[in-house]
């Protein structure tokens, strides 16, 4: 008996020590393999002592890190700098980032939409760069998209907007106006015309803005930077939009699908346009597809929101010269941007690589004519309180479901009345933030 | 006689094929649309057609082969962390719950319930508090911080142990406790007691809790995305996520074909599993 | 007996040696949370085992150890955040700001934008020197220094003797001139280093080129802030103003915010918000309604049909039984968010097969096909639906697993009182069935009370609640609309809110639970013990 209870013991504690070392933490050898040092490594150092080589860590997404794989090596070499690219989920870097990096284990360098800007410059996350020479090289949109108080947070490597494609065997193109394409799509018979995500109960303010802020409605006024105090949703342009897109969806120019929907409508030339971005080409690739602008509004063109991505600098770096460095003298290079742009076909966001791109490809030309007449999503924190009621807003008006609510007792007859509603909540919430 | 054997067939058994079978279609219908997916030329989860217009491996392909996209690694590391996650998990919940059940003490009860209701709390938030906690245990013990298979365990560790533990106590306290007595009456100790008699007749509900903290684990990808921060580490869940997912445009053909290999072991493994559970209680056990 | 004993106090020692190792490092780490943590099992651990008396918390521990570390103490820290304004723009500490802002340079704008050559040397005592290659009248060479050395040195002068008549350039030979990777492995000591041109402007090594040549910029030789530690004012350089402290966690410059804040204890305004703030109040009853409705909805259907699989295959004459128990959980076994969206697709109203299979009927009875997600109640049903088909097989498990511990002999012994099969189900089988899994039936309902990503990828929200002050919709349960609302905030994500909101729930959760542990224990008085 005292056998079995000594082992049963001996178990019993052996396995809480090892578990309870995994509850609080207890040392025996350090010299496991994958381990990293503390990071002390920025004192100290005086030249010619060799030091340690520097260390440069990378939150990028799988694409981007794919990319950078075979060119990282010849850098690594030249420079003599260990760089680690460690991926991630594209959204997820933001939130890992103000966690991480305020406790000191955050990268040197970080991709990211140019949305997150206002948000990350205000919570003092990310260092300016000063692009210096190669700025001129970067189209407009990425510079303003990635500036918030005059300076510029990041280096902007891609852009990509919403453009329409066509089905190519039934159809020659897109029209010019929402009249002829109305007539496309008689001629051809197809089951639906537009297909454009942001119906079929999934609201969608990013693929429906088109149809506000084509003809002289806004979201936040831009003068130099979007100011968050002057919202025009319900502006006598933007009800009139509205009002335009109600007849569309009335008159079955403009089906009623969300995003999955509109996909396979396409795939199935169930429809014979799809409204949707660069990164939908291989999925329309199930049909002959071209690639066209989006019909005018009242003949000015359409304004899709122009996404950009780009690569920062963390606040927390404890060597911002190597991560400046890392930007100017390798990753800004048209040898790595094309190598970029082969794994992720989004528009280069420089001129000289886009001159390239332009004439192998007139379907990314098509996609970059659409962005020039947009204008960049909003990059100010303030965003996040549009997204909500102007994406019900168009559903409203996408799914045509007017009426009388029967718990709030409100009326929304109309397109102008969905949008008057959003531009209140909205309003609400910049002054209730 | 032929005549009602059938009909007393039918009245014992047949509808219990009938509701088994229409289970059968409501759960697999949306599987094999994700079936056909994997093999879907232009995968589409939100598609019309069951069967697509036509057919291609190359999803399947994609899995094997890209050092960056080391799908196989992902499923060994998911089985690695499920089981043995898995198995202290119920492990632990066992000792417990056999307290509870045997170990007559003052405040059983409300220690029991307060262990259930602690593990109430929504982790919506709690990935934070897990990051910054283990930031500091990286400085201190690495092999055991951020970015480690041992860390991630010792986090699901406290994942469900509340609810285990109920549940087993519940069991036990149904397995007639003259069989301790008598065995107490022989000079056996507590362990014994537990190794020997308790836990063996409650072999089915710990096989059913464990298969149920595998799958919830092997279905995790919040905490997994917390700690593994290594392509070649990732679970597979994880690595659906990380890699093949975009704002858009995810490639839900990969996704589809991913999700299939993984499951496939899980429902043939619990094929064998099944004896374990429905061993029933009399059966031979008290030997043990 | 005894070698036990001495075993086991020899593995205390070793844990609580361990442990007296770990505290002073996790001191000099200064990682308070883990120094908590450690005690506390530490506490635990030698209580637990020192005495012979406490026999039960030997076998509870181990788990309550790691229930401690990564639930509890999550819980605390979320409760702890709930009184912080932890949000967009104080997300640092007060520390933090200051390093950050001092840490800040700045140019002027005609300083802005000016990209010239640096060359970086460095002579037999080490200083560094840099040459900044301006054009051929301004070859600005001096010695590197840092901020706090400004005062020793002299200002860079314009040395034409560094270039030859090839405009290439020459180095006297008692400087060595260090090439791209040369400064790269010295980069952190060159990045804090600088020449001063005139008393108000430096420059400094901006890009390191291991291609090319390494560049500078200008900036102001004052960093943008200098904070002062005894005054508490942080003084703007670049706009001569001083900032004071303002009272949520900023420094205020003439009446403006500067970004970064930090957090602040706000003491329980968060709370105050939720109950006073007409945007959460008013949607409040309706999506709590909701939320409580799906939550014991969703249990109740996946347990209802969890159960009568599990009791219609619990019996050993069932042939196939094996195969159909694992053609169950093959639910459970994919990934839930492709599940939730390949419904989304067989539920869409126009192109979806459930509306192509109900046809028939809509046909036979004249109605409207349903329009799936674009009203309240088609929206309701499959979220419920689809809640169901992901909850099943774990309540069929869960049941089949706690049939096999209802004594047989209880049903026979019915059977023989005369009971039929129903009854002896409903009066036997189904009580004892609920004493032992009451506990999981909360813990679901807790769950899915918190079922975020359901409702986020299935519905999202929707359809909107037309007219509601904010973004809400009716399937909207209380943690999507509150996350919602603490994203959608006027300036970005409010933690602080979110915390205050996911405490306010938990609390909430813990009430019904304790309700339904009492109305359960009535239960197992009356059935408790058999």
């Amino acid at each position: 008996m005292s056998n079995t209870k000594l082992r049963f013991g001996a178990i019993l504690l052996i396995l809480s020590l090892v578990l309870v070392a995994c509850g609080g933490s207890t040392e025996e050898t350090v010299e496991e393999p994958a381990t990293e040092e503390a990071p002390e490594e920025t004192l100290a150092a005086p030249a010619t002592t060799s030091p340690p080589p520097e260390k440069l860590l990378i939150w990028a997404e799988e694409k981007v890190a794919v990319a950078l794989e075979p060119l990282l090596g010849a850098y690594e070499s030249a420079a003599g700098v260990d760089v680690e690219v460690v991926i991630y989920e594209f959204g997820a870097i933001k939130d890992d980032l103000s966690t991480a990096g305020p406790a000191g284990e955050g990268p040197d360098l970080f991709i990211g939409p140019h949305d997150m800007v206002g948000e990350v410059v205000t919570n003092g996350l990310v260092s300016p760069i000063d692009l210096g020479s190669i700025q001129s090289d970067i189209f407009d949109v990425g510079i303003s998209a990635f500036s918030v108080g005059g300076e510029v947070y990041g280096f902007p490597y891609a852009t990509e907007a919403i453009a329409m494609f066509y089905n190519s065997d039934l159809v020659d193109g897109v029209p010019s106006t929402w009249e002829e394409v109305k007539a496309a799509c008689d001629a051809a018979g197809t089951e639906l015309c537009v297909a454009a995500p942001g119906g079929g109960g999934g609201g969608d303010a990013y693929h429906n803005i088109p149809f506000v802020q084509s003809d002289g409605g806004y979201i936040f006024k831009f003068d130099g930077g979007f100011d968050p105090s002057d919202v025009g949703l319900d502006n006598a342009s933007a009800l009139a939009s509205a009002e335009f897109l109600d007849s569309l969806v009335k008159n079955g120019t403009v089906a009623s699908t969300d995003y999955g929907g509109s996909m396979s409508a396409f795939q199935e030339e169930k429809s014979l346009f799809w409204m949707t971005g660069p990164w939908a080409r291989n999925d329309a690739a199930a049909v002959n597809y071209g690639v066209g602008l989006i019909p005018t509004f009242d003949g000015n063109a359409a304004t899709p929101f122009v996404g950009v991505r780009g690569m920062f600098i963390s606040a927390f770096s404890e060597n911002k010269v190597l991560a400046q460095s890392f930007i100017l003298d390798f990753f800004s290079t048209v040898d790595v941007q094309a190598a970029m742009y082969a794994e992720d076909p989004r528009l280069p966001a420089t001129k000289s690589l886009f001159a390239i791109v332009e004439n192998e490809d007139p379907i990314a030309a098509q996609f970059a004519a659409s962005a020039s007449n947009g204008i960049p999503m909003p990059n100010i924190p303030e965003m996040g309180s549009v997204w909500g009621p102007v994406g019900d807003a168009l559903l409203i008006i996408r799914d045509q479901n007017y009426g009388t609510n029967e718990d709030t007792g409100v009326t929304v007859d109309s397109a102008s009345d969905a949008m008057k509603l959003a531009a209140q909540q909205v309003r609400d919430a910049i002054a209730g933030g | 006689m032929e005549i009602y054997k059938l009909s007393t067939w039918l009245k014992e058994y047949g509808w219990r094929h009938l509701v088994g079978l229409t289970f059968v279609v409501f759960s697999m219908y949306p599987i094999l649309y994700v079936v056909a997916n994997s093999f879907a030329d232009f995968p589409n989860l939100e598609n019309s057609k069951l069967i697509p217009d036509s057919f291609t491996l190359k999803h399947f392909q994609s899995l094997y082969g890209d050092p960056l996209v080391p799908y196989f690694k992902w499923l060994f590391n998911t089985y690695k962390i499920a089981s043995l996650a898995g198995f202290f998990n119920v492990l632990l919940g066992t000792f417990a719950g056999y307290a509870f059940a045997r170990l007559k003490f003052r405040g059983r009860r409300v220690g029991l319930i307060t262990l259930v209701l602690i593990q109430m709390f929504p982790a919506f938030l709690a990935f934070v508090a897990i990051y910054l906690l283990f930031f500091q245990i990286s400085d201190i013990a690495p092999f055991m911080g951020l970015g480690t298979h041992f860390g991630l365990i010792c986090v699901y560790l406290g994942g469900s142990i509340g609810f285990n533990s109920w549940l087993i106590k519940g069991f036990m306290d149904t397995i007639p406790e003259s069989l301790d007595e008598a065995a107490k009456v022989d000079g056996a100790s507590d362990s014994q007691i537990f190794f020997r008699i308790v836990a063996p007749l409650a072999r089915p509900i710990i096989v059913v809790l464990f298969v149920l903290t595998f799958i919830g684990i092997y279905s995790d990808y919040i905490l997994a995305a917390v700690f593994l921060k290594d392509t070649n580490l990732y679970t597979v869940a994880l690595g659906i996520n990380v890699v093949f997912t975009d704002d858009f445009s995810n490639e839900w053909g990969s996704i589809a074909a991913a999700s299939v290999i993984a499951a496939t072991p899980i429902a043939v493994l619990f094929l064998f599993f099944q004896k374990q559970i429905t061993g029933g209680l009399t059966a031979g056990s008290i030997k043990g | 007996m005894k070698t036990s004993t001495i075993l086991k106090y020899i593995l205390l020692g070793i844990f609580n040696a361990l442990m007296f190792y770990v505290v002073p490092l996790a001191i000099t780490y200064e990682s308070w949370f883990l120094l908590l943590i450690i005690g506390i099992i530490t506490f635990l651990i030698n209580i637990t085992y020192i005495t012979n008396r406490l026999k039960p918390l030997k076998w509870i521990t181990p788990g309550f150890i790691f229930l401690i570390s990564f639930v509890l103490f999550p819980a605390g820290y979320n409760f702890y955040v709930s009184f912080t304004n932890w949000q967009t723009g104080h997300i640092l500490t007060k520390t933090q700001v200051i390093e950050r802002l001092e840490d800040l340079t700045y140019s002027t704008d005609e300083q802005k934008g000016v990209e010239f050559d640096l060359y970086v040397m460095q002579d037999s005592n080490l200083d560094y020197f840099f040459l900044a290659d301006f054009d051929q009248d301004n070859l600005l060479f001096g010695k590197a220094v840092t901020s706090d050395q400004f005062e020793d040195i002299e200002y860079a002068t314009h040395e034409p003797s560094f270039k030859d008549s090839n405009n290439n350039i020459t180095i006297p030979e008692s400087l060595y001139l260090l090439s791209g990777k040369e400064q790269i492995a010295n980069s952190s000591t060159l990045q804090d280093l600088s020449i001063l041109i005139d008393k108000n402007t430096r420059i400094k090594l901006y890009n390191i080129s291991v291609f090319g040549a390494s560049s500078g910029r200008i900036f102001s030789s004052q960093q943008k802030y200098t904070y002062d530690q005894d005054s508490e004012i942080l003084y703007d350089n670049r706009k001569n103003v001083a900032c004071t402290l303002g009272d949520r966690g900023n420094f205020v410059c003439g009446g403006e915010l500067v970004d970064p804040g930090w957090r602040i204890n706000v003491g329980t305004e968060n709370y105050h918000r939720i109950i006073n703030d007409d945007r959460f109040r008013g949607p409040l009853s309706t999506v709590t309604e909701w939320t409580f409705q799906f939550a014991f909805l969703s249990v109740v259907l996946a347990f209802i049909v969890g159960l009568l699989l599990a009791t219609t295959l619990n019996n050993e004459k069932v042939r196939f039984q094996k195969i159909y128990r694992s053609i169950y959980i093959i639910p459970y076994a994919i990934p839930a968010f492709i599940s939730i969206l390949v419904f989304r697709g067989l539920l869409n109203p126009d192109f979806g097969l459930v509306n192509d299979w109900l046809d028939p009927f809509y046909q036979l009875f004249n109605i409207e096909p349903i329009r799936w997600f674009r009203t309240e109640g088609s929206s309701k049903a499959a979220v419920l639906l689809v809640n169901t088909w992901l909850g099943f097989p774990y309540m069929f498990l869960i049941v089949t697993g706690a049939l096999q511990s209802i004594p047989n002999e209880l049903i026979e012994a019915s059977k023989v009182d005369g009971a039929t099969p129903r009854q002896s189900f409903f009066k036997i089988t189904f009580p004892l069935l609920l004493v032992s899994i009451s506990p999981l039936l909360i813990g679901a309902f807790a769950y899915n009370f918190n079922n975020f990503t359901l409702i986020f990828l299935l519905t999202g929200g929707g359809p909107p609640i037309v007219g509601a002050d904010v973004s809400v919709g009716y399937t909207d349960i209380l943690i999507s609309f509150t996350y919602n609302l603490a994203v959608s905030g006027g300036r970005g994500v409010q933690f602080g809110l979110a915390a205050a909101v996911t405490t306010i729930i938990f609390f909430l959760v813990l009430i019904i639970s304790a309700i339904s542990f009492r109305y359960s224990k009535r239960l197992e008085r009356v059935y408790g013990n058999i």
